[in-house]
Formats: C-alpha cells, sequence, structure tokens
C-alpha cells in the first residue's frame, strides 16, 4: 500500500516524480515533463496506478479520454486543471 | 517417441531453513527445528502462533516495478527460480531456457495481497482497490511471473491442489518431458500465507499445533503420541528437471532422477484423510516406476502432526508395502520445517534429493513417544546413513481427498 503524505500541497507534476521514484522504482534523473510513461517503463497497469495514486492524492478524476495523456507533463497538467477546476 | 528418463539438474530453494540446499538439508538433518512463536495480530490484540516463517527480504534482483505486482509467495518463486537456474547452469545474461516449462503449484496464492486490499476496501472511509488487486492474487502469479522474469516461453501450469499442488506440478512436468513435450521445466511450488486473514481461518479448523511443554520448537510431532497438529510455514523451491538426452548433452550433474508418479482421489471426504486412496496412489507411482516396493528404501513421509493424518498414512503404508514396511526407513521432515503447503512437497523433493545424493535419512524429530498406532520405523530423534539407498518416495496428501506420490532414484555412477 502506499503511504505517500506530502507534508504541504504540491503540484502534481511534484507528486508524480515523488511516486515514481519512491514507489515505482524510477530513476529520478528520466523524470522530466517530456517522459512517456512507456519510455520509463510503465505498462498499461503501472500507467493506470500511477493515475490512480493522482486521483486519490488530489481527490480528483480523470475522464477515459483524459487518461491517454501522452507525457507525463501533459498527465500533470492536466491534473492540475481538474484540481483547480474543484477549487482547491 | 519412446519414453524419455527425467533427472532432477537444480534445485533453488526459499525455506524457513535458509536459501541454499545442502545446508538446509544439514539442518534437517541434524533435527533443528524452524519453529518458533511470531505475534500475530488480529481484532486488535496479538497472539503469538507457532508458525515456521522465512526470513525473507525483498530481492534486490527483482524490478522494483515488476515487484509492485507480485504476492509475497510469487517474489519467493521468481527468487527460488532464479537460484534453480543458476545451479543448473541455464540461466544466461539474466534469461532461463526460452523453451522450458513451468509447472508450480500454490494454495493461496496472493492471501497477503488479498488481505491488504481488502482491508483498504472495507476500510472506514472505504478506499478504491488497487488497479492490479486482481492478477496480484491469483494463484498463477508465481509461475506467470517466472515465465516472465526469466523470458520462458513454454506452458506455463498452476496445480492449486491445496498440499498435494507441487507434488502434482513436478509429477505433471515430469510426464510432460517423459512424454516429449518439452525437454525442461521449472517444477514447484509456493506458498505465504502466514497473514493474518489466513491464519485466522487454520486456527478455527482446530488442526493446529499447540505448543509442546519443552518448547515452540519442538510443537510439530509427527507420528509421536503427544502430537496436536500442524505447523504451517511458507517458501518456495523449483526444481530442474530435464530429459536425459538434453542434460546429458550439456554435461550438467545429475542430482537424481524421478522414476515414477501416481494420483489418486479419495471421493470421501473435505478434511479426512483416506487410507485406500493414499494406497492407489503409491501403488500407482510404483507401477508407473516399474519399481517393486521392497525396492524402496526410504519413505519422506507426508506426515502433517495432526491425530488422524499420521495414523492413517502409516496405515497406508503398511498396506502398500506389506512386510516391507518392517524394513522401510520413513520420516517426516515436517518436524522441523512444518507444513508448507503449496510448497511442501516440493520442499520435501528436494530434501530427498539430498537423501539419495549424501545417503543420509533426515529423522523425524521430536518423536520421543511413538505412537503404537503409527507402527513404522520413523527414524526417531536421529538421522541413519543409508549408503546403499537407491530408490525413495515422497507423499503428498491434501484436503479435499487428492493424494500424490513421487519415486526419486539415486543416480548411479556410469
Amino acid at each position: 500500500m502506499l503511504k505517500i503524505r506530502l507534508e504541504a500541497p504540491v503540484k502534481s507534476f511534484d507528486f508524480l516524480v515523488k511516486l515514481l521514484v519512491d514507489e515505482f522504482g524510477v530513476n529520478a534523473d528520466e523524470l522530466v515533463p517530456d517522459a512517456s510513461p512507456a519510455g520509463l517503463g510503465l505498462d498499461s497497469l503501472s500507467t493506470m496506478e500511477m493515475v490512480r495514486e493522482l486521483e486519490d492524492e488530489f481527490g480528483i478524476k480523470f475522464s477515459t479520454k483524459q487518461v491517454n495523456f501522452s507525457t507525463l507533463g501533459e498527465a500533470a497538467a492536466l491534473a492540475d486543471e481538474l484540481i483547480e477546476a474543484k477549487g482547491l | 517417441m519412446p519414453p524419455r528418463r527425467t533427472f532432477i539438474t537444480g534445485v533453488g530453494v526459499v525455506s524457513p531453513h535458509g536459501d541454499n540446499l545442502d545446508e538446509v538439508f544439514d539442518r534437517v538433518f541434524a533435527g533443528e527445528s524452524s519453529v518458533r512463536k511470531v505475534p500475530i495480530e488480529a481484532n486488535g490484540s496479538t497472539c503469538d502462533m507457532l508458525l515456521s516463517p522465512v526470513d525473507f527480504e525483498p530481492d534486490p534482483l527483482i524490478p522494483k516495478l515488476s515487484g509492485r505486482f507480485m504476492a509475497r509467495a510469487t517474489k519467493m518463486a521468481v527468487v527460488a527460480a532464479r537460484h534453480a537456474l543458476e545451479r543448473s547452469g541455464l540461466l544466461v545474461s539474466g534469461a532461463g531456457p526460452t523453451e522450458a516449462g513451468i509447472y508450480m503449484g500454490c494454495g493461496l496464492g496472493g492471501s497477503d495481497e488479498l488481505q491488504a486490499h481488502y482491508e483498504r476496501y472495507l476500510a472506514d472511509p472505504p478506499k478504491r482497490l488497487r488497479a492490479a488487486s486482481t492478477p496480484m492474487i491469483m494463484a498463477s502469479g508465481p509461475a506467470s511471473h517466472i515465465s516472465m522474469q526469466y523470458g520462458i516461453t513454454g506452458p506455463t501450469m498452476t496445480y492449486s491442489i491445496a498440499c498435494v499442488s507441487s507434488a502434482v506440478a513436478i509429477g505433471e512436468a515430469f510426464r510432460a518431458i517423459r512424454h516429449g513435450y518439452i525437454d525442461t521445466a521449472l517444477a514447484g511450488g509456493a506458498e505465504a500465507q502466514l497473514n493474518t486473514g489466513a491464519l485466522a481461518g487454520w486456527r478455527e479448523l482446530s488442526v493446529l499445533a499447540s505448543e509442546h511443554a519443552t518448547g515452540a520448537e519442538a510443537s510439530s510431532r509427527p507420528f509421536d503420541a503427544q502430537r496436536t497438529g500442524l505447523v504451517l510455514g511458507e517458501g518456495s523451491v523449483v526444481l530442474v528437471l530435464e530429459s536425459e538426452d538434453v542434460a546429458r548433452a550439456r554435461g550438467v550433474e545429475l542430482l537424481a532422477e524421478i522414476v515414477g508418479f501416481g494420483v489418486s482421489s479419495d471421493a470421501y471426504n473435505l478434511t479426512e484423510p483416506s487410507s485406500d486412496g493414499q494406497t492407489r496412489a503409491m501403488r500407482l507411482a510404483l507401477e508407473d516406476a516399474s519399481v517393486a516396493g521392497e525396492s524402496i528404501g526410504y519413505v519422506n513421509a507426508h506426515a502433517t502432526g495432526t491425530r488422524l493424518g499420521d495414523r492413517v498414512e502409516a496405515q497406508a503404508i503398511r498396506t502398500t508395502f506389506g512386510s516391507h514396511s518392517d524394513k522401510l526407513a520413513v520420516s517426516s521432515t515436517k518436524s522441523v520445517h512444518g507444513h508448507l503447503i503449496g510448497a511442501a512437497s516440493a520442499l520435501e523433493t528436494a530434501l530427498t534429493v539430498r537423501t539419495l545424493q549424501t545417503g543420509r535419512i533426515a529423522p523425524t524429530a521430536n518423536l520421543t513417544d511413538p505412537d503404537p498406532e503409527c507402527d513404522l520405523d520413523c527414524v526417531p530423534l536421529v538421522g541413519r546413513e543409508a549408503p546403499g539407498l537407491e530408490y525413495a518416495l515422497t507423499n503428498s496428501f491434501a484436503f479435499g481427498g487428492s493424494n500424490a506420490t513421487l519415486v526419486l532414484r539415486k543416480v548411479l555412477a556410469s
């Protein structure tokens, strides 16, 4: 089970970086906004779990269409939009 | 194609006694128990349970990304498979033999993950299950991950038949090689159900041993008049099986030969064993091996330490072997390593391989007061030299009335 709780609110990209390094074993140097999940070695199931963690952390929900992002930067930007729409 | 001989050429072990088979056998031979009291949390309180756990650290060679999808039994199986491949010289640049088959036994699959995920789902407030929950729990996890980790593309088979799971996995792999379907197999079992939920079920079944007056380590007492039940263990054992032609062409050391396999069902009761069904499994295995009962020198018994089970197996051995029963050495190594359920037969097969290699028979530890109803030579307390030992048999019997027996033969100098 993941137990990541950051001390202060951070943007979703920072959360993704911490999640992928700590829980998915991805090398921090590879975590640039242009990186694709597949390029980082994440298969579809790992990518789905990454999105779930992002959703649970910020109380948001990606639509089926939104899940089809191509880079981490895109995923983070979508998450930021959803967070903003929530009024956080 | 005529039937082909099948040899064991590698053994990988993740067991309560360690991960080196030679050392594990020496400790079992010395009667050293791995049973101890382990604090288990349940319903807000803690109780000590008698268990035979594995000191298992998450393996640094399992990538974190794929390790996220592995239950504990699967991680143990992936490690045991690597040890087996390394010891048979079949691991090249991290990959195993591409066309091999994988035959694994597993009783309760990812029960640790099942519990963790349900705790999350049933929490207040509830949390969603992980996306990977379902494929992490399946009993075929160990076999599937061995295939993926080592690039092995032959049949990937899982046998989930309670306590005979790994005996049947090894037996079916033996048959597949003997009859030419595959040349090489990884065969064995994995089990890791020493978690709160699974243990709670076992506790209610009234088959677990209570602590013996002389200490926790003496609580697994097969064939003893003071036996009170079984001790649960965990682990994974994987054997490399190869056809004779392939093994000899590689020049690899042959550790032992599998010569016979017999399976039967009691068609009787969910938890009570039947001497008739067990006798049939042993007879079928001997017929399959074309070996007379008189040739068998050692039986590694299933005997778990329950009142009924040990007595019924002793009867079945007497019926199968007749007067030869008096000359037969029978021991239950569960007296020191406990009952590994889906990995039990694989561990006991591995120990029987070492028995044949070394000519040394491990004792039934803690057998200070033999039960007259288990009237066999159960090799009490002290291991024994048996230099002329050529054939041995290992028994496995399961809830649901499934019985499986394997016959092994020492590799004689050519």
